[in-house]
């Protein structure tokens, strides 16, 4: 018997699940992370793409200071109104039942509410049978996780409701509104391929209504 | 592509957080705080890598992340995320409750150094192979059996622990 070793070999013990309000986080900042590093390898792809092409011409090319700035790498300017594809999704009036955590006074056309609870809710589009916290192709609104930095981060800053939001994520990209709505500090994720503007997705968020059902995930 | 990994991605933290947290909190002496933040960092960089880890042992794979990601934030020292701030923030992180570990003994798991530490906790508490201890902490076999063994030795002077005379273990 050695008591040392045994009582190491109880500390392996069985764990709690996590909620799916956990999951949630998790898989939001798994999704936020990917959109990093593909920001990231874009702008590199985009560099070298560049290099490559003035180095094969073999030409320099003298930019007048009068002439127009060459465009940036970094994606929109924050005066760049949206995505600027053409706008193919309206907002329209929801009119169903107003789930738990969430009140919802629009939505995108074509997009019904797959889920919610009082963690998160996810907007799909009808007979998408994914799970409700697979992120993919929807809108997701949810509360900024209680054990991550009560902040709005970086990004493009606009006005929801007369509160100051950030909004991160260029276009083509997956992108995040982060605005304080009282003491909440809302999310509302839209996914890359869901083609909205900057401005409609302020406007969506200008009609969710945080109730005191909610909760925010942790972790 | 996206949602399979998603799915599989959600199912593994469903299955395996508890488990990763119990390591974490283990690895961090009993912070609460500090471990979910690994854990957090650790599953972000297994979903980066989805397609790698479930080709293996995810669970494996996960657990040598949340190794590094400890042995990490151990070599930022100062030059952690975290700022100090005039006011607290005003919604308190929920402290995990720690009773249900061995109190004691997680104290003096928290005397060794980082890497001793952990080289204990995937031995000796999750009962991995001397193999996969090795491969979890990227170190020879040798040296899971030498820093174990003084880990435990240290564990033991630490819970004054009678030994008995000629117990090797």
């Amino acid at each position: 018997m050695n008591d040392l070793t045994d009582r190491l070999a109880r500390l392996d013990g069985a764990a709690p699940s996590p909620t799916e309000g956990i999951v949630a986080g998790d898989l939001t900042r798994a999704h936020a992370a990917l959109g990093r590093r593909r920001r990231s390898r874009a702008a590199v792809a985009g560099v070298g793409l560049t290099l490559g092409v003035g180095a094969a011409l073999g030409v320099v090319v003298a930019v007048d200071a009068g002439d127009d700035p060459a465009p940036s790498l970094a994606g929109p300017s924050s005066s760049e109104p949206g995505r600027g594809q053409g706008t193919t999704i309206d907002l329209i009036a929801y009119t169903g039942a107003q789930p738990e955590g969430f009140e919802l006074a629009k939505v995108p056309e074509g997009y019904v509410l797959q889920g919610s609870d009082a963690f998160v809710l996810t907007l799909a589009t009808p007979g998408d049978d994914s799970h409700p916290l697979s992120f993919e192709g929807k809108v997701v609104i949810m509360l900024e996780s209680q054990d991550a930095a009560q902040q709005l981060g970086a990004g493009r800053d606009v006005t929801v409701n007369g509160e100051p939001g950030v909004l991160d994520g260029g276009p083509g990209e997956t992108r995040t509104l982060r605005y304080f709505q009282g003491d909440h500090l809302v999310m509302v994720q839209v996914w890359e391929t869901i083609d909205l503007t900057d401005e409609q997705i302020v406007e969506l968020a200008e009609g969710v209504t945080v109730t005191s059902a909610v909760e925010a995930g942790v972790g | 592509m996206s949602r399979d990994r998603d799915r599989e991605f959600a199912d593994f933290v469903r299955t395996h957080r508890g488990g990763l947290m119990t390591t974490a909190r283990l690895l961090t002496a009993g912070d609460g705080h500090l471990a979910e933040d690994l854990v957090q960092t650790a599953l972000v960089r297994v979903y980066l890598a989805w397609s790698r880890a479930r080709s293996g042992n995810p669970v494996a794979y996960a657990r040598r992340t949340l190794v590094n990601c400890t042995a990490d934030h151990h070599r930022r020292g100062f030059t952690r995320r975290e700022h100090s701030a005039a006011a607290v923030p005003e919604t308190a992180a929920p402290v995990h409750a720690s009773d249900d570990l061995d109190a004691e003994l997680v104290a003096a798991l928290g005397s060794l150094p980082p890497r001793m530490r952990a080289a204990v906790v995937l031995r000796h508490v999750h009962d991995l192979s001397v193999d996969d201890t090795a491969h979890a902490l990227g170190c020879s076999v040798g040296t899971v059996k030498s820093q174990t063994a003084r880990g435990l030795d240290k564990l033991r002077a630490a819970l004054a622990v009678p030994t008995l005379e000629g117990d090797h273990r």
